[in-house]
């Protein structure tokens, strides 16, 4: 009978690993061994039955490390969220609701019903940032690093130095300044570079011709253009019905090269800078900074951020990562004050005391580059790619691309050229004014019911009040007709009496009398008989 | 130094591949990516869907060492509720926002015709929540919960015949949506041989009915061993015990019975751990990108064509989200104005309607009033001839009367004639 497994807290101890199924057994140990180092192995380099991890011993001697992973194969992090540089109001709420939810109190998981006495309970989700790490090296990433500032302050040399690769060189790949243009251009140059089996797409943008012309105005325009260009197509991608895996081209970084002056910035600095700071996260840099000596450099520096903070300027804020140990603490704390940058850039490789050096010779001394007494470049480089690579991604897809998208949906929204104040999506809020829309027509129509119930009540008003006057005038008539029915049945009745009054006194009814006086119309005519006679007898 | 020998890959052909004279550094990359997650914590969200009583319950408290307290519940509920809890764990520095998922009641009526539609509700009201965020103008995708369904565990009852039909009919309909892992329910009730041809009919049943379970992922080098080598257990076996046991110095969980002790962390008792180092251990992070870059995915397109959204316009030509809206948003508006105009209109009709009918109804009391004043006039007339007619008989009666006072004085006159 196979013995009982059995886990320890925090992983399996030698024995209990044993235990395990073979393959389960080389998850759990190869994992263990790539958490033990800075970096995966490469998913594409060799077999999945043994790895070395190749490129560690390869690393100059005098590198600082990258921050270890515990040899116990978890992460030593604390809670809380990273902070965001850009101080705009948006980026305000994002920070409280990050910092309210880093400040959510840590509950421990319920109390196990009875408490095992020598069984801890390893659940194992503690070995979710693995995975999260294995498809990342998977995956691949997209950087993009754009470089802005007037020609010969060495922009090419530095992106070459900071990567270790000829990105620019003078034959196929010439720098800006070698592809002069009447106009400011804006010109993209895309690489691939890997290292310990992570790939990484690097795109860098430069601006030939920034800065040259006679009359600048406006010259940094098609820089924002671009940038815009960029969160536009990303916005369209992402907004596609079927989306695909969408290829991040947005400019994450910005590296703004001032001239070594020591008098501050230009005005064309500021306006440009001022354009830009909404939109990427700016990082100010000082070149060809071994024209100066410290304490100019010192004083130089304060002065610019004076300016900076004069003129509103927002640039990239390197947050504090939380999982510095309090050494490391300090070394971040130290360069991250050492913003901005001051970098001499060098190609060549010089070779002193035995050893080789990046720098450039004078013949007062030689100027090491990756010497941070004499340049800003090792903080420049570890803050920019060793530390804060990943949030400079971040902060680009959370604040600046989702301002520009709350800006360009907004304008979706305008209603009669008035914005609505509403987060909702254009189409819920098509939908909400469309049911608006509703209840107005529905009020418009209790409206005009309303007022054509009233007309017709008028009109039926007008209507009855003239049917009224009609019938009133109509009975009046009738009634004075009726009056004069009535006075002439009474004028009959009293001639009918007056008639019968007399016909009683004499006896005698008027048919009678009628009768008499055709007969005396015969007595009448013997009467004139006679007299005819008389008349005859006399003569 | 050393310098790193690259190999070109053939898709990138076209771009080009430089080698290093030296460390950069941005092999750190995926540990900042890493620490960010760390930093802002994971989310799980599990739904367990299976009748009551056979051990969804006990098998998380199991799974994730943890007692969530859960209430028993009986068989009488007239419909499947869903039931989520969160639960907020942390091991090591990881800290975990455990959502599980409960279907109280599945399984427990007569007619289960609805019973995987609320599941599928449920799943389908999640990803809806997601993608209103998505949607928003000013949106907060890092800091809003995500609920969505990373995975589903699926309890089959351990019949040893094979799958129920609502087993099926509810497994088809969720395959498309979320992550499908089944898992046989109280295994200890089964015989190994028994178990093995189980198993297998279980397989052939859900590959006849087109069910397509989850798989674990044979892409990444690192787990593709493990991951080919655990696909063919599937459906694990799966016994789930609070209870715990004194076995030498260790305390174990187990159940006890007069036969023997089922031992739920033994491999050769049942597929417990399979389950634990599968779902926690090695894949939980490819369960959370498959439900977002597959099902959701896949959710996404069918309510933005619902909503009317398309990639392409009429002409087959591609189209922008903008184009897409401001288009239909001007059908949107231009519709709100047919509408009100249409309203305008039935009132104008309306208007006319009741115009015309009142004009009639004045015509005819015009008419009905000249009537009467017809016979008004009629009875006037009536009137006169009658007072005409009483004034001929006055005349005619003071006629006759003179008359008779003149025959009286002629009789007179001839009475004195005859003296």
């Amino acid at each position: 009978m196979n013995s009982p497994r059995s886990n320890a807290v925090n992983g399996g101890s030698g024995g209990a690993i044993s235990a395990l199924p073979s393959t389960l057994a080389q998850l759990a140990l190869r994992d263990k061994q790539q958490a033990a180092s800075a970096s995966a192995s490469s998913a594409t380099n060799g077999s999945s039955g043994s790895e070395s991890l190749v490129g560690v011993g390869g690393r100059p001697p005098n590198q600082p490390p990258s921050v270890p992973v515990a040899a116990s194969g978890k992460l030593d992090t604390s809670g809380g969220g990273a902070s965001n540089g850009d101080s705009n109001k948006l980026t305000h709420d994002l920070q409280e609701k990050e910092h309210q939810q880093a400040q959510k109190p840590q509950k421990p998981p319920l109390p196990v019903r009875q408490k095992p006495m020598e069984i801890a309970g390893y659940v194992g989700f503690a070995n979710l940032p693995n995975q999260v790490y294995r498809k990342a090296v998977k995956r691949g990433f997209e950087f993009t690093l754009m470089v802005v500032g007037a020609s010969g302050l060495g922009k090419s040399t530095l992106i070459n130095s900071m990567f270790l690769s000829d990105i620019y060189n003078a034959e196929q790949y010439p720098g800006p300044s070698l592809r002069k243009k009447k106009t400011v251009a804006v010109e993209a140059t895309k690489v691939m570079l890997k290292e310990n089996g992570v790939n990484l797409t690097l795109t860098v943008v430069d601006t030939p011709g920034f800065g040259d012309a006679v009359d600048n105005s406006n010259c940094w325009v098609p820089i924002l253009e671009y940038v815009d260009s960029k969160y536009e197509e990303y916005l369209t991608a992402e907004s596609r019905v079927y989306r695909k895996t969408i290829s991040d081209s947005r400019v994450h970084c910005c590296l703004y090269f001032i001239a070594p002056s020591g008098h501050g910035l230009l005005p064309l600095d500021i306006a440009c800078m001022q354009s830009l700071s909404d939109k990427v996260n700016l990082v100010p840099v000082i070149a060809k900074a071994d024209t100066m000596t410290p304490d100019e450099v010192h004083l130089f520096k304060k002065q610019i951020l004076n300016e900076i903070a004069q003129h509103k300027i927002k640039i990239y804020d390197f947050p504090a990562t939380l999982e510095d140990a309090a050494e490391e603490a300090k070394t971040t704390q130290n360069l991250r004050s050492r913003v901005p940058f001051a970098v001499v850039g060098a190609n060549t490789i010089i070779e002193q005391d035995g050893k080789k050096v990046r720098g450039r010779r004078y013949p007062w001394g030689l100027v090491e580059v990756e010497n941070l007494t004499h340049c800003d470049f090792i903080a420049l480089r570890n803050m920019v790619i060793r530390t804060h690579l990943q949030d400079l991604k971040d902060v680009t897809n959370n604040v600046h691309y989702e301002n520009y998208r709350c800006r360009k949906l907004s304008e979706l929204g305008l209603v009669d050229g008035k914005a609505r104040l509403s987060n909702k999506n254009p189409l819920t809020q098509m939908e909400e004014e469309k049911r608006e829309h509703e209840q107005k027509m529905k009020k418009m129509e209790a409206e005009m019911e309303q007022v054509f119930d009233m007309k017709v009540k008028e009109k039926m008003q007008k209507l009855r009040d003239s049917e009224l006057e009609l019938a009133r005038r109509h009975e009046e008539r009738k009634k004075a007709l009726e009056l004069q029915i009535r006075e002439l049945e009474e004028k009959r009745r009293e001639f009918e009496r007056e008639k019968k009054e007399w016909e009683d006194v004499n006896h005698v009814t008027l048919e009678e009398l009628k009768r008499r006086s055709l007969g005396a119309n015969s007595s009448t005519d013997n009467v004139d008989g006679k007299k005819e006679k008389k008349k005859k007898g006399l003569f | 130094m050393s310098v790193e020998v690259d190999f070109v890959d053939k898709k990138e052909v076209h771009l080009r591949t430089l080698k290093q004279s030296g460390h950069v550094g941005f092999d750190s990359l995926p540990d900042q990516l890493v620490n960010k997650s760390v930093q802002n914590g994971f989310v799980f969200n599990v739904m367990c869907i299976g009748e009551t009583g056979l051990g969804k319950s006990t098998l998380m408290d199991t799974l994730f060492n943890t007692s969530f307290e859960s209430t028993p519940s009986p068989h009488t509920l007239p419909s499947v509720k869903l039931k989520a809890h969160t639960y907020e764990l942390q091991e090591s520095n990881v800290r975990l926002k455990l959502t599980i998922c409960d279907t109280v009641g599945y399984g427990d009526q007569i007619n289960k015709d609805d019973s995987f539609k609320a599941v599928v509700d449920y799943i389908d009201a999640q990803f809806e929540n997601y993608l209103q965020e998505e949607l928003k103008i000013k949106r907060s995708l890092v800091t809003c919960h995500d609920s969505r369904i990373h995975i589903c565990l699926y309890f089959i009852c351990p019949t040893g015949h094979g799958l129920k039909s609502l087993d099926l009919v509810c497994m088809k309909k969720l395959d498309s949506k979320v992550n499908i892992i089944p898992v046989i329910a109280k295994a200890d009730t089964i015989s190994k041989v028994e178990l093995q041809r189980f198993k297998a009919k279980i397989i052939q049943e859900l590959n006849a009915n087109g069910v397509h379970i989850y798989q674990f992922p044979t892409d990444d080098e690192t787990v593709a061993e493990t991951n080919t080598s655990m696909n063919s257990h599937i459906p694990f076996a799966v016994v789930g015990s609070t209870e715990f046991i004194k076995v030498g110095n260790k305390l174990i969980r187990a159940r006890q019975y007069p036969w023997g002790t089922v031992q739920v962390e033994n491999e050769t008792h049942c597929d417990f751990v399979k389950l634990r180092e599968m779902l926690i251990r090695t894949n939980m992070e490819d369960m959370r990108e498959k439900t977002h870059t597959r099902h959701y995915e896949l959710y996404r397109q069918k309510r933005l064509e619902q909503m009317g959204f398309s990639d392409v316009d009429s002409d087959n030509k591609p189209i922008s989200f903008q184009q897409t809206f401001e288009a239909k948003r001007s059908n949107h508006l231009a519709e709100l104005q047919s509408k009100e105009e249409e309203v305008r209109q039935m009132f104008v009709q309306r208007v006319k309607e009741k115009e015309a009918e009142l004009k009639e109804s004045e015509k005819d009391l015009h008419a009905k009033f000249e009537k009467l004043k017809r016979d008004h006039a009629e009875e006037k007339r009536k009137l006169e001839e009658s007072r005409k007619a009483l004034e001929e008989d006055y005349l005619d009666f003071q006629r006759r009367k003179q008359q008779l006072a003149t025959a009286h004085h002629t009789l007179t006159l001839g009475k004195s004639k005859k003296k």
